[in-house]
């Protein structure tokens, strides 16, 4: 059960790191991030370089001219590609959205046509779903599509608000609201559908580049789509299918983020590890005090998790066919963009001063940082989507038993059988069924079992909260993000004791630095989970969310902060 | 003894309205012990309240009614009266009933300066037991009169009046205890109203308006605008208009099913302490949305396995969308508005302004149902009546005290 698959064989790790090592040194050494930053602008040649190393169609398969990569080799090399954090966005909003709807909806005629000049760069893609009045919102999408008298072309019209490529591309998935007939009730409505637009068809224009905080070298913009005429054929899936195609192209390039965040932040922590071993202060080495190598330990057990994370997560895809890891992907997407922002934060902070500066790059990293936690699906958004995504399951089974519980008199045996098994669960040694104990190596077997411990409490908690809610759960939305913190961090210790107990026993080099790792990791998150499962059993009055409704309240009513000053007098 | 001790605990709290009461109830039983030999004496003491309020105040009033005048009348009396202060007690009484016709009724300062009158170190009881029989009562009694005066208005007193007190009576005053009582409840009151009215209200009949309205708005994105019916060529009523109306609002206007008729409902009333204002509301019928809304809550499954996961699908499948605080069990609130006149023509000029910002006004029909009398109504006619009424009962006060 705690398995870390390896996903590659000895030869395809020893390939990949031949493809990955000079695009390593491109990025690390011939590239000037910091004029990118500065000027806002990725300069041609540099992109060039990129179509050459093949990295524009690194998903394309290769009779489309692209290096048909799977799923934990992309992240492989999106561990490069992130170093900068431009070029990695750039590259993410060509592949892993824009032209992923082709990939995985598309026919193979649109597929002959598009991917084989996609993959060689000559054409850059873009993802257009956001509006003005639709971020998070995907279902209020207003951009209309039109269909023409003859049935032959749609008729698009509308704006779309920070794409990325958005200025450079010449293919755009573009998602519009078209009328489609229900085949059922035979009611007209408007619903989303996806469509590949090119620049080539006309009446696109765009807006100039955002002046950003982070990811400056990229190209963001405003595009107008002013009665661009799009043919029948172009329309990916059906029409009227479009939001589920955009859900799952969202929902399929998460995880890689994992993966890229722990590659720029190893590179960041390097710089500021060598600064700790020659910087002296009250005689001593930096390195030498207790604060300062507790911030690298931090850094280091977040790097740790979000490499098993994203790695574990890219194999289970590989490893089926058709498989939704869309919470997964979530989970790795939320965390690393958090633990991003933190340890960039840490680095800078080693550095004191000169980390403010621009000398160092950490400045740039930071604000690069920052950015991971609103785009891909805000955080605040893809923790209700963890917590539903998985309550879900949880509620179709409890559906029967709540309505059983309703009429106890009729249902005395259930009732008792109910008792009894929630009695066993919450005592604090409860049963463990799945012995997570035996499938790890005995050093971090102990994790194990508090893991296993807190999953039985979590189920516990999980139906509590349903019992008392009902469908009223997805207006909680406190309660959601406590069950989504508990379910990452949970996933995190799941991804990083599998990880640890197979480099214990294979024997990796430095395995007991990763099992000293793993404990430290896991003994922050059991803390963690332990008082979220505690606050969700303790009520909203008892945890502070029913105060938190009411000063909010307050807040708002009052246009700003509430409190009368300090200073004021009453008499 | 212990009947005493009650009468002297009831005295602490406050009293009757009624100007001249309060002069009679000066603690009856003990002013019989102390002026038994004399049985008119209650009618002097009336007297003497009538002559100082004459003698004083009328006068200045001649000249201009305000905090100046009023300051120099007291000064006056200080200037005549600067050895024995004979009478103080009356003229306290008699300051307090000038002090609304002067409008100083709600100003800290005057109070300050009427609590100087009181003569300095005399007052003070000079044992336990005569503090605790309430020294010189008909004193004690005229300054817990003040505080009384200032609750009732609505002024709070200050560490400078504590101070005072302390040196005209003694902490172990009766009117020192009320102090402190007022000290700790009056702070305490002044923030509890949840709809709180500014302390002074403007004079501006457009600004009451304003703050009228802006009172009864629940939606935090409510916009007032204030309209000229000067503008309006058609327009009849020469006033203003004082209109209330949110985002949400003109959203509902315009998703309003063709052929349905929204209504003005009209001639409410509402208070901004005195000031009262005749307001009218646009309604519409009760929305489909909230009709949905309270069937699906009403009749709801109640199970955990029919939430709407917004990620997967498009709509929800079975819930409602909870409707706005303007969509009621009674109609739609669309608009409100206070105009100068309350009139139906002022109102019909308030509907041409609104359908600048709503076009789809124009096409929805219009039906008035005004209950109240809106022709020619004043706004402020209730405050104009007060002021006669109070003039009469002192003229009639002046007549009885001069026959007896």
């Amino acid at each position: 059960m705690l398995v870390f698959p390896e996903a590659l064989s000895k030869e395809e790790v020893e390939d990949l790191n031949a493809m990955v090592q000079p695009v390593e040194k491109f990025f690390t050494e011939d590239l000037d991030s910091k004029s990118i930053d500065a000027n806002a602008v990725i300069p041609d040649e540099v992109l060039d370089q990129i179509k050459e190393f093949g990295l524009y169609g690194q998903q394309i398969p290769i009779e489309y001219g692209g290096l048909e990569l799977n799923a934990t080799q992309y992240t492989r090399m999106a561990e490069v590609t992130g170093l900068d954090a431009a070029i990695g966005v750039t590259l993410a909003a060509h592949q892993t959205i824009g032209l992923k709807g082709i990939l995985i909806a598309g026919t193979e005629e649109q597929k002959a046509k598009y991917l084989p000049r996609l993959a060689t760069g000559e054409h850059t893609a873009a993802f257009a779903l956001t509006e003005p009045s639709s971020g998070s919102d995907a279902a209020s999408i207003q951009t209309k599509a039109t269909l023409s008298e003859d049935g032959k072309t749609f008729l698009l019209n509308g704006e779309k608000i920070w794409i990325t490529n958005g200025g450079t591309a010449d293919i755009f998935t573009v998602f519009a609201k078209a009328e489609v007939t229900d085949e059922i009730t035979g009611k007209q409505e408007e619903k989303v559908t996806a469509f590949i637009v090119e620049r080539s068809f006309g009446g696109i224009t765009n807006g100039k580049p955002e002046d950003k905080l982070g990811i400056r070298g990229s190209n963001t913009c405003q595009v107008f789509f002013d009665n661009t005429p799009v043919p029948i054929e172009n329309v990916i899936g059906d029409v009227g299918g479009g939001f589920k195609i955009a859900m799952s192209i969202l929902n399929s390039g998460r995880f890689s983020m994992g993966s890229t965040v722990a590659g720029a932040i190893k590179h960041v922590l390097r710089i500021s590890a060598d600064y700790a071993i020659h910087r002296t202060q009250f005689k001593t080495k930096l390195k030498d005090f207790q604060i300062i190598k507790d911030k690298f330990t931090f850094m280091a057990a977040q790097i740790y998790a979000m490499e098993s994370m994203a790695y574990l997560t890219a194999a289970t895809i590989d490893a089926h066919q058709h498989a939704d890891c869309s919470v997964e992907a979530a989970i790795v997407k939320v965390f690393s963009s958090e633990a991003g922002w933190e340890c960039a934060s840490e680095c800078l902070q080693v550095l004191g001063g000169l980390g403010f500066t621009k000398d160092y790059p950490h400045e740039r990293y930071l604000r690069d940082a920052r950015i991971c936690q609103i785009f891909e699906g805000t955080n605040e958004i893809l923790r209700l989507f963890i917590a539903l995504g998985g309550i879900q399951h949880a509620g179709k089974e409890l559906a029967q038993d709540l309505t059983r519980m309703k009429d106890p008199l009729n249902n005395l045996g259930f009732m008792i059988s109910k008792a009894m098994d929630r009695r066993r669960r919450s005592k604090k040694r409860p049963v463990l069924p799945y012995k997570l104990i035996h499938e790890v190596h005995p050093d971090v077997a102990p994790i194990a079992e508090e893991l296993e411990i807190r999953l039985l409490r979590f189920q516990f908690t999980i139906e509590n909260q349903l019992s008392i809610y009902r469908e009223r759960i997805v207006e909680e939305q406190l309660i959601l993000k406590r069950i989504s913190d508990v379910a990452i961090d949970l996933y995190a210790m799941t991804c990083v004791l599998a990880r640890a107990s197979r480099s214990l026993s294979i024997g990796q080099k430095n395995a007991e630095h990763e099992k000293l790792l793993a404990h430290w990791f896991c003994r922050k998150a059991l803390e963690r989970i332990t008082k979220d499962l505690h606050d969700l059993n303790a009520g909203p009055v008892n945890n502070g969310d029913f105060d938190s409704d009411k000063i909010a309240d307050e807040i708002f009513k009052n246009g700003g902060y509430a409190c009368e000053h300090p200073l004021s007098r009453n008499w | 003894m212990a009947s005493l001790q009650l009468r002297r605990c009831l005295l602490c709290f406050s009293r009757p309205a009624s100007p001249f009461s309060r002069a009679v109830h000066t603690s009856p039983r003990l002013l019989h012990l102390m002026d038994a030999r004399d049985p008119n004496q209650e009618k002097k003491e009336k007297k003497l309240i009538v002559h100082h309020a004459k003698q004083y105040f009328d006068e200045m009033a001649q000249k201009a009614r305000d905090k100046k005048t009023f300051i120099a009348a007291v000064s006056k009396y200080l200037d005549h009266e600067n050895v024995y202060r004979r009478g103080h007690v009356e003229f306290v009484y008699a300051s307090l009933e000038k002090m609304k016709e002067f409008n100083v009724h709600r100003d800290l300062e005057t109070y300050k300066k009427i609590l100087d009158l009181f003569p300095k170190e005399k007052l003070k009881p000079q044992s336990s037991w005569q503090a605790e029989l309430m020294h010189y009562p008909k004193q004690q009694q005229c300054a817990i009169d003040l505080l009384e005066h200032m609750e009732e208005n609505g002024v709070i007193p200050d560490d400078d009046m504590g101070y005072a007190l302390i040196n005209i009576f003694s902490q172990r005053s009766h009117v020192f205890r009320r102090y402190q009582r007022m000290m700790y409840w009056l702070p305490k009151f002044k923030h509890q109203n949840p709809y709180p009215v500014p302390r002074d209200l403007p004079n501006d009949n457009v600004e009451l308006a304003k703050l009228a309205l802006a009172r009864m708005a629940v939606d935090l994105e409510n916009e007032i605008s204030v309209f000229q019916t000067d503008d309006l060529e058609s327009a009849a009523d020469k006033t203003f208009i004082v209109s209330a109306q949110s985002q949400t609002q003109r959203d509902l206007i315009t998703s309003l099913p063709k052929g349905q008729s929204v209504t003005v409902e009209g001639g409410f009333i509402t208070y901004l302490r005195y000031k009262s204002f005749i307001y009218f509301v646009l309604k519409a019928e009760k929305t489909k949305k909230a009709k949905d809304f309270e069937n699906i809550t009403g009749k709801r499954k109640d199970n955990a396995s029919t939430f709407w996961n917004y990620f997967e699908d498009e709509q929800p499948s079975e819930l409602a969308i909870r409707p706005s605080v303007h969509e009621q069990e009674d109609g739609t609130v669309l608009a409100m508005c206070i105009t100068g006149t309350s009139s139906k023509d002022s109102l019909a000029s308030w509907l041409k302004y609104l359908e600048v910002e709503n076009p789809n006004l124009s096409n929805t029909p219009v039906v008035f149902l005004l209950k109240s009398p809106t022709e020619g109504k004043q706004n402020y006619a209730e405050e104009e009546d007060e002021e006669e009424e109070e003039v009469k009962r002192l003229e009639e006060a002046r007549k009885t005290i001069s026959d007896g």
